[in-house]
């Protein structure tokens, strides 16, 4: 793959490529913002994620999209974290609280 | 035809769909409101941008006491500049820049995802997550960098970062020739993202 | 002190290609940074992250690109094992 001759990006272009992604990101940030989990949480999982795809032989695994992990990972970490199935608690500020639970895996 | 060369336009919509799907139920369950990913991604397309890092790269060339600190105790310079708050959160907490030398060329990558220094440089550029610019990066970055543009003198030394673990590299780029005179904005013009991801030299024209 | 790197699993922060390389360690993060969960590869518990300078040739041996050139990588500590100095 030769990359793209200058390797320059254009600092007017968007960073990303559909709405749909820049959602994703900012979802993602954003639950971490409120504490649901920790970036590098987030992070190690992408890695897995990422890794698993780059483990998997080329005729089976698809292209690379970068957002397809994103994506995967959100939802195992909504997941992991009973983001949609444990009872929201709120503060004063009627803001969610992330649920208290034990991590003993 | 190959399922290679299909191109498999379902797969993008069902990651959309996704994506879409998590923002709803969520905001449904009172997890977020409808204004939470709005916000997030305001505050962050604002203050989390490559012009930080430039700010940065223009002070360490007119500044040695500066140059010096950058390198040796990150955090602390970036503290004496006026930046935006969150500065020390997601990929934030252990900045740490690396000079180009007359006989030094740094290179950061992230070869298990694609870590970078967002409060300084903003979001990565595309090709800098694909896992072939990651694997070929470590393994024959000379040749990489060339092939974008780079060509380093042969005893150059080059050093690649690799981001597996918490720091956040980015560069700071040698200043180029005949700039005495420049004035900060004008030199601020010359950094580029690139640059201080250590795939091009200041000034080079994009 | 010279370091090995410990064979891991899969699920890690080791880039694959350091795996049973051989570096040099060059900076030290005093403290103790934990990784979000146990992950079977001996991280999980708070350890400190070690910044190690390999050379190419003990990476990728003969196909190593020719010029001087320096890779480093941050390690957490269970992925080091310290080997005898030599002599």
């Amino acid at each position: 793959m030769r990359l793209h001759e200058t390797c320059t990006t254009d600092q007017a272009a968007p960073q990303f490529d559909h709405e749909w992604q820049r959602r994703a990101f900012g979802l993602a940030l954003a639950l971490s913002e409120f504490r649901h989990y920790p970036w590098s949480e987030f992070q190690e999982t992408l890695i897995a994620t990422i890794g698993e795809w780059e483990n998997t032989p080329e005729s089976e695994r698809g292209q690379w999209e970068y957002y397809d992990h994103w994506v995967a990972t959100l939802e195992t970490l909504v997941d992991r974290h009973e983001l949609l199935t444990a009872p929201v608690l709120t503060d004063a500020g009627d803001h969610a609280l992330p649920v208290a639970h034990d991590h003993d895996h | 035809m190959t399922g290679q060369f299909a191109y498999p336009p379902d797969r993008e919509e069902a990651s959309a769909k996704k994506a879409a799907a998590l923002e709803s139920l969520l905001i449904e369950k009172g997890v977020i409101t409808p204004q939470t990913v709005d916000k997030v991604l305001a505050y962050f397309e604002t203050e989390m941008t490559p012009l930080n890092g430039k700010k940065i790269v223009v002070k360490a060339w007119s500044d040695p006491e500066f140059a010096e600190k950058i390198v040796v105790d990150t955090p602390a310079a970036i503290a004496e500049l006026d930046f935006p708050d969150g500065m020390a959160g997601a990929e934030g907490e252990h900045l740490q820049a690396v000079a180009n030398t007359a006989g030094v060329h740094n290179l950061v990558i992230c070869t298990l995802c694609s870590c970078f220094p967002w409060p300084v440089l903003g979001l990565p550029p595309y090709w800098y997550k694909d896992p072939t610019f990651r694997s070929r990066a470590a393994r024959e970055p000379r040749k990489v960098l060339a092939e974008v543009g780079v060509d380093l003198p042969a005893d150059t030394e080059i050093k690649v970062w690799d981001s597996s673990g918490h720091s956040r590299w980015f560069v700071i780029p040698e200043r180029p020739a005949g700039t005495e005179d420049f004035t900060d904005e004008m030199l601020m013009d010359l950094v580029t993202t690139e640059a201080m991801i250590g795939v091009a030299l200041a000034g080079q024209p994009s | 002190m010279r370091i090995t790197n410990v064979p891991a699993d899969a699920h890690s922060r080791l880039p694959g290609y350091l795996r049973g390389r051989v570096g040099t360690v060059e900076r030290v993060f005093e403290g103790d940074y934990a990784y979000f969960c146990h992950t079977g590869d001996g991280i999980g518990d708070p350890m400190p992250i070690y910044i190690v300078e390999f050379e190419p040739a003990e990476i990728w041996g003969a196909r190593a690109e020719d010029g001087p050139l320096t890779l480093y990588a941050e390690l957490f500590e269970a992925y080091l094992e310290p080997i005898e100095e030599e002599s």
